[in-house]
């Protein structure tokens, strides 16, 4: 089974095709806000002479612009070739190569950070966003992992059992509130 | 030469539209998907909504559009895209979707600015004659431009502050109509007469425009009668305004057909839709005996038809761009 997986989620790309576990190709671009300008020659490096089974891409949370862009390149590469595609958060990327331990996992923006909490094998309440002045109340009360080493095979593993979606419905996962959103909750 | 078919993207702003054009004249398929009940609930159109919503729905338009024309990307000679100018996180949408088409499908790309696309507009279903005068009239530009051909420009004039457009939008607001300003304000004028004296905006030789005093003439006199208890006569006020805002526009292609003597006119971008300004853009060929080129009412406002139009001059010069292709926000008809 060879996987194309694309991650856009903060600023840097990372495409990478497996077979089964096994790297094949891969392309990384590090720390361009630009991504535009680079996330279909990375694409073009790794798929150039490869054909793939299935799409796996990370729909956030993170840079809204990061995500968007790489879920707009998957969600149109699945449609188009009738590949079948499923999508995995940011932070589920964390816990599952952490292998799972329970716990409090974040990823910073810049602005702030997004949360995600684990127990037993599952995400125990939605994620959300704290601001950097709240995070840093959050982190004097419990222990946060806001960094892992990426372990692709122990991903992998545990998407297997996740369902394909729709091309059409992969979508990214925001989580952070915009202006005019919080001025129309308040 | 064997027929021609474009695939081409528009997401510049709130509308996600993906169409087939054949020789850059004939639409086979055009899906036009607008978020205005959207945005109107937040009295303009936010950015990352809109961008949020081309990620959602650009393969569903895609699907439509295939539907519509009974071909498959395969048959497409290239993938066109609007790059510039527009929302940034909008157009990114549309030019990675493009890329992406354009890579899978081996496809030449072709970059289009949007603007122009508004012009070729007037290429669909008919054939523009060079030269022309290229009136450009949208919620982001008022440009006056010589196309001497193709793709060859000379610009005459442009808005020194506010486009025509935001300053619809602007009025509007003040007036209490609803987004989108300008069909509202239209609707309104219809009702009112011309009797409010608003100051002429430039009045001058040259073939610049400003709406920004004219916009805030009108705020400082709907304050002022506010103030002093006076009843505003909203529909006389829009009509007052549309009339200023419109005959600006008049006067300056009236000197620039005096000036230049071409005898073709086209008017391009949103506030095209206007029926007050064709008929008083339409007077004003007439007394020069120019033919006037308006877009349909369907190619007025942002649609991938007019990008596939504007695609097929630069297919036919092997004019491609590579897969760095990078969004611009801020582009005229001569960038």
């Amino acid at each position: 089974m060879k996987t194309l997986f694309i991650d856009t989620h903060l600023f840097n790309i990372d495409i990478i095709l497996f077979d089964d576990y096994n790297v094949i190709a891969e392309a990384h671009v590090v720390d361009e806000k630009h991504n535009s300008k680079f996330l279909v020659p990375a694409l073009k490096k790794v798929c150039d002479n490869h054909s793939y089974d299935q799409i796996i891409v990370v729909n956030g949370p993170g840079s809204f612009t990061g995500v968007r862009l790489g879920v707009t390149i998957a969600k149109t590469l699945a449609f188009t070739q009738n590949i079948p595609i499923k999508s995995i958060s940011s932070l589920d990327l964390m816990y599952y190569s952490n292998d799972s331990k329970a716990g409090i996992y974040a990823i910073g923006d810049g602005n702030g950070s997004f949360i995600g909490e684990y127990n037993n094998e599952r995400l125990i309440k939605n994620y959300y966003y704290l601001s950097n002045q709240e995070y840093q109340h959050f982190i004097n009360n419990q222990a946060v992992t806001t960094s892992v080493t990426l372990n692709y095979e122990c991903v992998l593993k545990k998407i297997n059992n996740v369902p394909y979606e729709l091309p059409h419905n992969i979508n990214p996962l925001y989580v952070k509130l915009i202006g005019v959103e919080s001025d129309k909750k308040s | 030469m064997k027929d021609v078919y474009i695939l081409s993207v528009e997401s510049s702003c709130d509308e996600t539209s993906i169409a087939v054009v054949k020789n850059g004249h004939d639409c086979i398929a055009l899906t036009i998907l607008t978020q205005m009940d959207t945005h109107a609930n937040y009295g303009g159109v936010v950015p990352e909504i809109a961008s949020r919503m081309h990620t959602e729905n650009i393969t569903l338009v895609l699907e439509e559009t295939l539907k519509k024309a009974g071909m498959t990307i395969d048959q497409m000679d290239a993938i066109a895209v609007a790059y510039k100018p527009g929302l940034m996180g909008s157009l990114l949408v549309g030019i990675e979707f493009a890329k992406t088409l354009a890579y899978v499908y081996n496809k030449p790309l072709i970059g289009v600015n949007h603007l122009i696309g508004h012009i070729y507009a007037n290429n669909i279903e008919d054939r523009l004659e060079y030269p022309l005068l290229a009136l450009v009239v949208s919620g982001g530009h008022t440009e006056l431009a010589v196309m001497k051909d193709d793709y060859n420009f000379e610009l005459l004039g442009s808005t020194l502050d506010d486009a025509i457009g935001e300053a619809f939008d602007k009025v509007a607001r003040v007036l209490g109509y609803p987004y989108p300003g300008g069909p509202n304000i239209e609707k309104a004028a219809a009702k009112g007469e011309n009797t409010y004296a608003l100051p002429k905006p430039v009045d001058d030789d040259t073939y610049n425009f400003s709406y920004s005093g004219l916009k805030s003439h009108i705020i400082n006199l709907v304050n002022t009668e506010r103030m002093k208890g006076h009843e505003l006569r909203k529909e006389d006020l829009a009509c007052s305004f549309q009339t200023t805002a419109i005959d600006e526009l008049s006067r300056k292609l009236d000197l620039a057909l005096k000036n230049t003597n071409i005898k073709n006119v086209v008017i391009a971008g949103g506030v095209s839709a206007n029926q007050f300004l064709r008929s008083e853009i339409s007077k004003v060929c007439d007394r020069y005996n120019a033919k006037l080129y308006i877009p349909k009412m369907l190619y007025c406002t942002d649609n991938a038809a007019m990008i596939g139009a504007a695609a097929y001059p630069l297919y036919v010069k092997g004019d491609f761009k590579d897969f760095d292709l990078n969004a611009e926000s801020h582009a005229g008809v001569c960038d």
